[in-house]
């Protein structure tokens, strides 16, 4: 189940009650393309057509104007001169880290499936992800320098962040938005305020199918 | 500030702040020629108190500040994307079998620090943080006791004011608060008492540093829910909005965007001052008394650095303790998928709360304890637990689909002092040609019995509720200790003052003198030592003239 609950709910309907200054710094995401990728320009097309390949596996998401705004948000991050916060021993700074890895990417296709990542079948590129992520790729061309966990946990991480602050991904989840100066106040069990979003009412009822299996999984590092 | 869809120009702070003046350079400082009483690096939740404290006695201070000074109207946007930069975003090069999540997580970066981000939880140690090691035979004891920090913490809950139940079950305070505690509480907090009425565990709503009620033009919480973002009506405390203001109306002087790169030492062995930088250019400031107040992770940092002759392992690490026994709380989160819509957006994050499980039981085969928060998320924190879990593609956008479903749990779990778990000086530099700070951390095994049990129990409250347990991330939260206090200076960084053992006139402040972490919160903690070392500070100066030759005295007893 991959559609949302929520279809008939659009946040951006709610911007005028939003501070101007949070709702400039929201509606600049659905500009199509975004301005910051265009005057980074740091890219090369061919990388970033490569990352939105990998961005549709990891996120689950084809939509083009997501995607974009995605991209841009990887080459602003890390194309400015703070910190990333954290980085372990031995892992390259990161925007040499992605750069390295999405070259890699290509390498390990090549030598896989004779293809660059982009050109190869969706199930093998998927399957390339998922080896990354467990950490047993190939160690051929710029693969055999990198830490392959610490590179997916990088790509996947700033992929996340980004496409979690997509207002189109924000209606779909249900998530009521910006609520500034307005609050929110009717926020117990069963109450919403007006403008929230209401699950369509004939959806199907969905239980969880695993039922108790608690899923605990450690840092994947 | 985040360049993250800002539309206009990055937004340009005032660096220099003093009663009357603000400037946007260094060149018409306060005391920029002067020798002031008292220097304090970080303008945090321990440099905000001191500050206030020391400049409403009447005492010269300077606050050197490495970030902004953030203005709410301007600054904070209801947007957790462009609010990172509130978090220290420099890189920490980071290791051990549990590497630790810097930044956003557990620091804060500009006038305000931490508290400008933090959800305001507000609670007391009890007794027993004081003395593990007598009580429980693990970790050391503080030099200082829950009684010495009493009045402290009355004080500050008073001045904030914080707001929380009538009657507070566990440890020595049992309430009132100032404030009466909120009065509505989310979807999320409400599952939560449920589950743990079900199963006999007592909870309350929360003691907060927000406002359930108007205080001195500042309105009561209005729910927003952005309390990790900033607080854009001021209904949550932060010393930016409070202390640091009452500091530059007495007459202190602040200075932001300005990073302290060395402390000064005299052939005496005193500290004489700071080196600071501000958009590339030098400066410097002197003092009778610095004071760092720059947390857990810089200050043994700037500490490191500062090797001399006379202090060669670094400025008042003769112990070798300096950057060492550094701890997180563990910070697990539990998440349970519920039939009804809990929407975890609405509201305050941390509106229930129980410290049931706090005390060592002996019956659970592990020391010390922990506090469970029910606790909101919004979109992006709720991602990127997922993603730290290890989940993606089409697993992560069904979960995502069904956000408004999921309620939650969060551990706030004590961690044991370890000295392999500590602050060091990275071999990479960063763009001052400064070695970055490591952070080394690893997990003991009472640690992972108590996340173990901690975590069944948010589970049960999550199953009591009517919801049913679906995935654990892994986390930590706060940083305490690298800079110790204690009595013997062969085993600790400063005295039960705050007081460097090794440099007479140097004092460090903050969580980075916590012996152990508690099993709670720490930012009252932490404002209580800062407003007690100020008493001693004062009681000390009082017995002092401004003449070099008898600019030290002796330590008040």
């Amino acid at each position: 189940m991959t559609k949302t609950r929520y279809p008939e709910f659009d946040v951006m309907r709610e911007q005028q009650a939003w501070d101007t200054h949070t709702r400039a710094i929201v509606a600049k995401r659905l500009e199509t393309p975004p301005k910051s990728s265009a005057d980074k320009g740091a890219w090369r097309e061919e990388e970033r057509a490569l990352l939105q390949c990998v961005l549709t596996h990891l996120l689950y998401e084809d939509r083009d104007e997501i995607l974009s705004f995605v991209t841009g948000h990887f080459e602003q991050t890390l194309g400015r001169r703070y910190g990333e916060a954290q980085r372990k021993r031995s892992t390259p700074a990161q925007d040499q880290l992605v750069a390295a890895g999405l070259d890699a990417l290509d390498d390990v296709a090549k030598h896989r499936h004779a293809h660059a990542f982009t050109a190869c079948e969706t199930e093998q590129q998927y399957g390339i992800l998922h080896d990354l992520q467990l950490g047993r790729l190939e160690a051929v061309g710029a693969m055999a320098q990198l830490p392959q966990k610490e590179l997916f946990t990088k790509l996947l991480s700033l992929a996340a962040e980004a496409y979690a602050s997509h207002p189109t991904v924000w209606s779909e989840m249900g998530y009521a938005g910006p609520a500034y100066p307005r609050g929110y106040y009717r926020i117990e069990s069963g109450l919403r305020d007006p403008w929230e979003p209401v699950a369509e009412r004939n959806e199907e009822k969905r239980d969880s199918k695993n039922g108790n299996d608690v899923q605990e999984r450690g840092r994947s590092n | 500030m985040s360049d993250h869809g800002d539309p206009g120009e990055p937004v340009k702070h005032h660096c220099d702040h003093y009663a009357g003046h603000r400037y946007d350079h260094l060149k018409r400082r306060k005391f920029g020629r002067s020798e002031v009483d008292v220097c304090i690096v970080g303008a945090g939740a321990a440099g905000g108190v001191l500050a206030q404290r020391l400049a409403e006695a009447g005492l010269d201070v300077v606050v050197i500040e490495a970030g902004p000074y953030w203005d709410p109207a301007t600054d904070f946007a209801s947007d957790e994307l462009s609010m990172q930069a509130l978090g220290w975003q420099e890189t920490r090069i980071v290791g051990g079998s549990d590497p630790l999540k810097m930044g956003h997580n557990n620091s804060g970066r500009g006038v305000g620090g931490g508290t400008v981000h933090f959800t305001g939880v507000f609670l007391r140690f009890h007794e027993s943080d004081f003395q593990t090691y007598s009580r429980d035979g693990v970790g050391v004891d503080w030099p200082i006791t829950y009684d010495d920090l009493e009045p402290y913490y009355t004080a500050i809950e008073k001045e904030i004011p914080v707001s929380g139940p009538r009657f507070f079950p566990w440890g020595s305070f049992h309430g009132p608060y100032p404030y009466p505690e909120r009065d509505r509480v989310s979807a999320n907090a409400q599952a939560f008492r449920r589950g743990c009425e079900a199963l006999g565990i007592r909870s309350v709503v929360t003691p907060l540093a927000i406002l359930s009620a108007p205080f001195e033009g500042r309105p009561p919480c209005i729910n927003r829910g952005f309390c990790n973002q900033g607080c854009k009506p001021n209904s949550k405390f932060s010393t930016l909005i409070h202390h640091i203001p009452q500091a530059i109306r007495a007459g202190a002087e602040v200075l932001s965007d300005c990073t302290v790169t060395q402390v000064e030492t005299d052939r005496q062995g005193q500290v004489t001052g700071v080196v600071f930088y501000h958009d590339g250019q030098e400066y410097r400031q002197r003092a009778r008394y610095v004071v760092l107040s720059s947390f857990v992770v810089e200050t043994p940092r700037l500490l490191l650095e500062c090797t001399s002759s006379r202090f060669p392992d670094g400025l008042a690490n003769s112990s070798g303790m300096v950057g060492k026994c550094m701890m997180p709380h563990s910070s697990h989160d539990m998440y349970g998928l519920f039939d009804e819509e809990i929407r975890l957006y609405k509201g305050t994050p941390v509106l229930a709360t129980t410290q049931e499980f706090y005390e060592t039981d002996p019956a659970r085969g592990f020391a010390r304890g922990y506090t469970l928060h029910a606790h909101g998320s919004r979109p992006v924190e709720f991602i990127g637990g997922l993603v730290q879990s290890g989940i993606w593609g089409r697993e992560l956008r069904e979960i995502l689909m069904d956000y408004n479903r999921f309620g939650r749990v969060t551990l706030v779990g004590e961690v044991l002092p370890n000295e392999q778990n500590c602050v060091t000086l990275a071999d990479e530099k960063d763009e001052y040609g400064r070695r970055r700070a490591a952070v080394d951390f690893s997990y003991s095994a009472n640690d992972n019995a108590l996340i173990a049990h901690a975590v069944e129990m948010g589970n049960r409250i999550i199953s009591a509720a009517g919801g049913t347990p679906k995935y654990v991330v892994a986390d930590t939260a706060h940083l305490m200790g690298g800079c110790r206090m204690g009595d013997d200076p062969e085993t600790s960084v400063v005295d039960a003052d705050c007081k460097a053992h090794d440099v007479p006139n140097l004092y460090i402040c903050s969580a980075a003198v916590f012996p152990t972490s508690g099993g709670g919160n720490p930012t009252e903690t932490v404002m209580a030592v800062a407003a007690r070392t100020a008493d001693r500070m004062l009681e000390r100066l009082k017995g002092t003239t401004t003449e070099p030759s008898k600019r030290v005295a002796v330590s008040v007893p």
